[in-house]
């Protein structure tokens, strides 16, 4: 990959200001959308335009402001009017280290010297230091993580620096700046080797904001992050409003407990038998409790809330749509969009008479829709059994007229290692979640979710693969094992010349 | 690798190298920057009661306005007896009839629009996307390939350099990025975020300018001030240092980062405008308590879009900003005011049921009426949004030398058609073009072969690119070609009738 500057993410920046700071504050969730690539937000596409920049000063001088009352121990001074430039030179050394997450150099100094001065100037010492961290926290040394080496070029290649590396480990893995443990191991070397970072990724892992971290990756990955933005015709589905929340608490416990209770690969979630969900949304599935249940008609995460409700129309349930996302996230597969192929895409009108199922069988049966359509809708139409907010259902009900039985039962045959016929999409997740095409799929979305070179990623990709294709067979799905493989590779630390 | 690399197809005239930024490295000193300025007197005063009227030489302004689910057109296009100058806008259930509707916006403005049928949008992509394609002419997947027309005036060709903000993105409901939900993109089609909370568009414009005839407030005004440009300075100089340390793709980066700054500078620059003009009420949040789509926002959004249109409006006539879009939406909430289903997508656009009039020429039966109106209500809606801007700008004196441009991204929104698009001109536009008038393209597929594809050697169609293009000319862009398609036949000339 090339040597590159990545912008953090809103969230990256959340992160990095409440370490920095101490505060709880996220200003990042007010910003503009991070830009997406492959459904990733950790990518090289973020920038800086007009209307994030100004966000970014108002945050920047609001965080400076609320932090006045912790300078003294931030930026402590014994004596404001004798040493007070003395003082300011200390705070910048530490507070522009651990914001730039690299020493300072002399350029770094005298800048935010000259900073605090013009704060300072006619002011006050605190009102110097203020205008450092206002400063700072719109530096690109703070809101970019560089990837550019000491500028030592070998062979058209240079090697990140240890504090690079543990920036780029940090954030893939925990999506917040390097704690103290892992600062430590890049000063002694230990980052330099393949095992070193393997045991820092592995300890990282574990940690809350591994945790975290993971759920957005497996999130990001299904596009499941989006059940927070999802809507439902309340009308047709009155109840959705009220669990939506609730639905993406599933995710996050869901993925949390797989990680803790199970080796953590992608069969494990694609194909549990069990969720984790509160008494409202066990409701809505027909699951008596809350907490850990047995979900046998509820195979892993593509036949839960978030999924389902993500993947469905507003009054209606959207067999094309959870299709094509099984397709493109789930087993890699491009299909083109109709428009690139020039068929004019005519929706399925409303007809009481029909099943959703039987309206968009329609697709099978013109030839111009049939050759992708083949592929789509067996894979959507077995999910049936579940409304567009995910509700178990035998029949399907209309306003006006009588309810209809639907039907779930599929055959998938399209030279897939998981052809068969299957009576419900808890069959086909399980075999699914078992497939190793499907494996190997998941393998290149997590690459791609941390390897953050979005949609110039493919070559970078086969490079991945190969050395993926050499991992043990039981590290091959594991979320954790494709992420140390990643992180002991070259593709880690070493880039490209400018 | 990298993503300025001029694109194979037809692309916009000028040569993309010279849209960037050069910079003066040269850093203003902090202390003069700090001791200056301290008794200039700000350019608003709250007090006076007096508006920017409009001069003859008013520089001209560009709006672009999205407006969602397509059009019914029975209720929309030209009639039988209608004329291209000579029009009838006050039929039963119009949905143009706003712009002739002086007891509700003061007075008439069908001498202020043209509607054209038959404007194509070239998306190449599902009717949802084609937002996108609506000030870029560009073929989207995933994001349209160049910038979009408000970009190009206001940035390329730095029509918007005088203004406090250069160019304003304003939404309603949703600030997504996605291309069905953007009008504005800068380089390489790179989407620009919009502002959805009418008090961020407050501030946007008008956040600072009011600080009264207290010496002291004024005094701290001024200091901020420098504090500002403190920063913008500081943080300019480490971008410029990063900047010589990485290749071509990252120093793109980091010129938009310094473009940005320079944006983020107007703020903190005093105006030297002599303009007098009012500053509107900042909007009261508790008119709104949600903002966002999908998360409560939709009550509110009646009254969300009334406050964006004024202080645009506002912001237009006080020559803050003289570029922007507005991305409209519609009213998906149960007991809306049109009383239209919760899901007006599920349950207007897509039960729409047009007859040959509004189904590009799909053989099909006479449609059903009960469905047209519906849409036609939606569609009425919006273009009262947009008549209440004309009224306001026209209030301000400012309606003369505005140019609006309103689209949907769908023609028929059950077919998601990107064929027929609705399209309107409105404003004074400069007097670049003749207004009160009704135009009509011709016929973009022979009737042998009436679902002719746009790549096809039948295709007669009048793409939007060509209206991109005489927008462009009308301010004095001299280009003959906006956005990107594989055929330059496409891009390339005006609007035939259009001047």
């Amino acid at each position: 990959m090339p040597a590159r500057i990545r912008r953090l993410t809103n969230a990256e920046y959340d992160a990095s200001v409440q370490q920095l700071l101490g505060t709880t504050a996220a200003p990042g969730a007010d910003f503009p959308p991070d830009t997406r690539q492959h459904g990733y937000t950790v990518n090289e596409a973020q920038r800086v335009d007009p209307v994030l920049a100004r966000a970014l000063d108002a945050s920047a001088s609001a965080l400076a402001t609320a932090a006045r009352p912790s300078f003294g121990a931030l930026a402590p001074c014994a004596d404001t009017s004798a040493g007070a430039t003395a003082c300011a030179q200390s705070f910048i050394d530490s507070f522009g280290q651990r914001a730039y997450r690299r020493p300072l150099d002399d350029d770094d100094r005298a800048s935010l010297l000259a900073l605090y001065e013009a704060g300072a100037e006619g002011a006050t010492y605190e009102d110097g230091i203020e205008l450092v961290i206002r400063g700072v926290l719109q530096s690109p040394g703070f809101l970019y993580l560089t990837e550019i080496g000491d500028g030592t070029v070998t062979d058209d290649v240079v090697t990140l620096t240890d504090h690079e590396v543990a920036a780029e480990l940090s954030y893939d893995i925990t999506g917040r700046p390097p704690d103290d443990e892992l600062l430590a191991r890049a000063a002694d070397g230990t980052l330099d080797t393949p095992e070193g970072r393997e045991a820092e990724v592995r300890r990282l892992f574990e940690t809350e904001a591994g945790r975290a971290r993971s759920v957005q990756i497996v999130r990001e990955w299904l596009g499941i992050d989006r059940i927070v933005a999802t809507a439902k015709d309340s009308e047709v589905y009155e109840r959705f409003a009220d669990v939506r929340d609730d639905m993406a608490q599933e995710t996050n416990d869901f993925v949390r407990e797989v990680l803790s209770t199970t080796p953590g690969t992608v069969s494990d979630f694609l194909g549990a038998d069990w969720t984790v969900v509160s008494s409202e949304l066990a409701a809505v599935y027909d699951l008596q409790g809350s907490g850990r249940l047995d979900a046998p008609q509820r195979v892993g995460l593509l036949n839960q809330g978030a999924f389902l409700s993500v993947y469905g129309h507003a009054h209606e349930t959207a067999p094309v749509l959870r299709g094509v996302a099984i397709l493109r996230r789930v087993m890699c597969s491009d299909i083109e969009l109709p428009t690139n192929l020039d068929v004019q895409i005519v929706p399925p009108i409303p007809d009481p008479t029909k099943t959703t199922r039987e309206r968009f069988s329609i697709h099978a049966l013109d030839p111009g829709c049939a050759n992708c359509h083949n592929a789509i809708d067996p894979l959507g139409f077995s999910f049936e059994q579940f409304d567009s907010m995910g509700a178990y259902r035998t029949m399907e009900d209309f306003k006006d007229s009588p309810s209809l039985p639907v039907d779930s039962t599929t055959v998938i045959d399209r030279g897939t290692d998981f052809d068969g016929s299957y009576a419900s999409s808890s069959e086909l997740a399980a075999a699914i979640a078992q497939s190793s095409a499907v494996r190997e799929c998941f393998a290149r979305q997590v690459f791609r979710s941390a390897a953050a070179e979005g949609q110039n990623s493919e070559g970078y990709e086969e490079s991945f693969h190969a050395l993926w294709d050499t991992l043990p067979e039981d590290q091959k799905g594991a979320l954790l094992d494709i992420l140390v493989a990643y992180a002991k590779s070259g593709l880690f630390t070493l880039r490209g010349a400018p | 690798m990298t993503s300025r690399s001029p694109s194979r197809l037809s692309s916009l005239a000028r040569p993309v190298s010279t849209m960037l930024p050069r910079y003066a490295l040269a850093r203003r000193s902090f202390l003069k920057s700090l001791g200056s300025g301290l008794v200039a007197l700000p350019f608003v005063d709250m007090l006076a009661d007096s508006v920017a009227r409009a001069a003859d030489d008013q520089p001209l302004k560009f709006i672009g306005i999205y407006h969602p689910h397509g059009v019914a057109a029975e209720h929309w296009v030209m009639r039988d007896t209608d004329t291209e100058t000579a029009f009838d806008l006050s039929f039963e259930n119009c949905s143009l009839a706003p712009f002739d509707d002086a007891a509700t916006y003061g007075k008439s403005y069908k001498d202020k629009i043209i509607a054209i049928e038959g404007i194509e949008l070239l998306s190449s992509a599902n009717g949802h996307e084609t937002a996108a394609t609506i000030l870029t002419g560009s073929r989207v997947s995933g994001k349209p390939s160049n910038l979009s027309l408000d970009q190009y005036l206001a940035v390329t060709l730095g029509l918007g350099a005088d203004t406090r903000v250069a160019s304003a993105a304003l939404a309603i409901g949703t600030d997504g990025a996605e291309p069905g939900a953007t009008l504005s993109y800068g380089e390489g089609g790179a989407p620009l975020p919009k502002i959805i909370d009418p008090v961020k568009a407050f501030d946007l414009f008008f956040a600072g300018f009011v600080v009264g005839n207290d010496p002291e407030a004024i005094a701290a005004a001024a200091r901020q001030r420098a504090l500002g440009n403190s920063v913008i300075d500081f943080v300019n100089g480490d971008i410029n240092r990063l900047r010589g340390k990485v290749g071509p793709r990252e120093q793109q980066k980091l010129d938009q980062h310094l473009t940005s700054l320079r944006e983020l500078e107007k703020q903190f620059t005093e105006m030297t405008s002599s303009a007098a003009c009012t500053v509107p009420t900042k909007p009261n949040p508790a008119q709104f308590p949600s903002i966002k789509a999908y998360n409560g926002g939709e009550p509110y959004y009646d009254v969300i879009t009334d406050l964006m249109v004024d202080i645009l409006a506002q912001a237009m006539a006080c020559d803050i900003t003289r570029f922007s879009t507005l991305y409209l939406a519609d009213l998906s909430y149960a007991g809306n005011p049109l009383g239209l289903p919760a899901d007006n997508h599920g349950g207007v656009a897509h039960p729409y049921s047009a007859s040959p009039i509004g189904n590009d020429g799909h053989p099909g039966g006479p449609g059903d009426p009960a469905t047209w109106l519906p849409l036609a209500q939606i569609n009425r809606y919006n273009y009262g949004k947009i008549a209440r801007l004309m009224q306001r700008l026209d209030e301000f004196g400012a309606l003369e030398s505005t140019l609006i441009y309103a689209s949907s991204d769908m023609g028929n929104p059950a077919l998601h058609s990107t064929r027929n698009v609705p399209t309107l001109l409105a404003g004074g536009a400069g007097g670049k073009f003749q207004m009160g008038r009704r135009l009509k393209m011709p016929a973009d597929c022979p009737d042998t072969d009436i679902w002719c594809s746009f790549d096809s050697p039948n295709f007669n169609g009048a793409p939007n690119n060509k209206l991109l293009v005489s927008i462009a000319q009308a301010f004095g862009a001299e280009i003959d070609t906006f956005g990107t398609q594989p055929n330059p036949a496409d891009t390339t000339g005006t609007l035939a009738g259009l001047v």
